[in-house]
């Protein structure tokens, strides 16, 4: 479980975003940086964020490296307990924007 | 004229052309190590129950980045991602260590408290000069441990270093002067048996002169001149913390 509350941010969203839009698969660090654009400067501290706040939960690819001839991946998956407070997080962001849209 | 122009154009083009080629094949040749090295380099800054895990992930990470530039700039990311973990990761222990000292507090002031209950049960010792000193010290004491629990409360994201450089040393202080009041009581009186103080060992010795200097550097306050200290030391202090630029916090000591 989670230690805390990550601080939600527009990059943090994105990574969510990113995560969110493919509950069912998990991917690489890699992966996530092509679709955020985010750099890896910004990415890895994220990703290390939300993994002990209990948001998002990683692994190694299965494989050998010496099999797969590189480096195993690490996956990422967002957790329900992230899945959760990145929807509500998002309805926080996007609820401001509705009430201005109709004054 | 225009000759010479036109052959000196031809041969700077040839020449460009071959040294950009040697270049690129330097380049080539190089990048990979240069990438192995800011990997290893960024990884040693990273905490060690870490270095493994991100060795591996980073050099595939690097693996699917096509281009040897585009490689090379994600490798001079992740130096970025590991400075920032490091400095979170510090921070966080600084905090956790910082706010366990309230528990030595709280054993502090429980001592205290047993002090000045045991003082008001005897008539003889409720009498004495080093009682009332007693009294006033743990109701201080309190107070301030009740304002530094208060400012670990509200300022989640402040370093909670400069908290525990401006008031842990008064406060240790406060307890160090019960601990002295409990000898006295008890040189009194040999049956109270209330030395059994818990004042907070791990509390660094700051002298005056350096909570002086953990004011902004553009502040005349900064100084750490006679004055100050009488300031600091002796009237309680009241300011705020940090630079131009950051986060405020008020503070108040009562001394």
């Amino acid at each position: 479980m989670g230690t805390g509350q990550p601080r939600i941010t527009t990059q943090t969203l994105k990574v969510l975003g990113a995560l969110m839009s493919r509950t069912q698969d998990e991917i690489s660090g890699a992966e996530i940086a092509r679709s955020t654009k985010l750099a890896s400067g910004t990415l890895y501290p994220i990703l290390i964020r939300l993994e002990e706040a209990g948001w998002v939960e990683s692994r190694w690819e299965i494989g050998d490296p010496h099999e797969l001839g590189r480096p195993r991946r690490r996956l990422y998956q967002v957790t329900g307990l992230g899945l959760r407070r990145a929807r509500s997080a998002f309805r926080e962001l996007v609820l401001p924007v509705k009430e201005f849209a109709w004054r | 004229m225009a000759l010479i122009t036109g052959i000196g154009l031809i041969v700077a083009s040839i020449l460009t052309g071959v040294l950009s080629r040697i270049l690129a094949e330097e380049m080539d040749a190089w990048t990979p190590s240069i990438i192995r090295s800011l990997i290893k380099f960024a990884v040693g800054r990273l905490p060690e129950h870490q270095h493994e895990r991100f060795e591996e992930e980073w050099r595939s990470h690097v693996d699917e980045v096509p281009g040897q530039v585009g490689k090379l700039f994600v490798a001079v990311g992740f130096l970025i991602a590991a400075y920032r973990v490091t400095l979170s990761d510090r921070r966080r222990r600084a905090r956790e260590r910082d706010v366990s000292l309230l528990v030595q507090f709280d054993e502090a002031l429980f001592s205290g408290t047993t002090l000045v209950n045991l003082i008001e049960s005897d008539d003889y010792l409720a009498s004495l000069e080093t009682a009332d000193q007693a009294r006033l010290l743990v109701s201080k004491l309190r107070e301030n441990r009740n304002r530094l629990a208060a400012l670990y409360a509200a300022h989640p994201d402040a370093r909670p270093t400069l908290i525990v450089k401006l008031l842990h040393p008064g406060i240790a202080r406060q307890c160090a002067a019960i601990s002295h009041a409990a000898k006295q009581i008890q040189e009194f009186s040999p049956e109270c048996h209330c030395v059994n103080q818990a004042c907070p060992t791990v509390v660094p010795r700051r002298d005056l002169t350096t909570i002086a200097r953990v004011r902004p550097p553009s502040s005349p306050a900064n100084r750490p001149t006679p004055a100050n200290c009488v300031r600091f030391g002796e009237t309680g202090r009241t300011g705020r913390l940090g630079g131009s630029g950051t986060r405020k916090i008020q503070f108040e000591l009562s001394c």
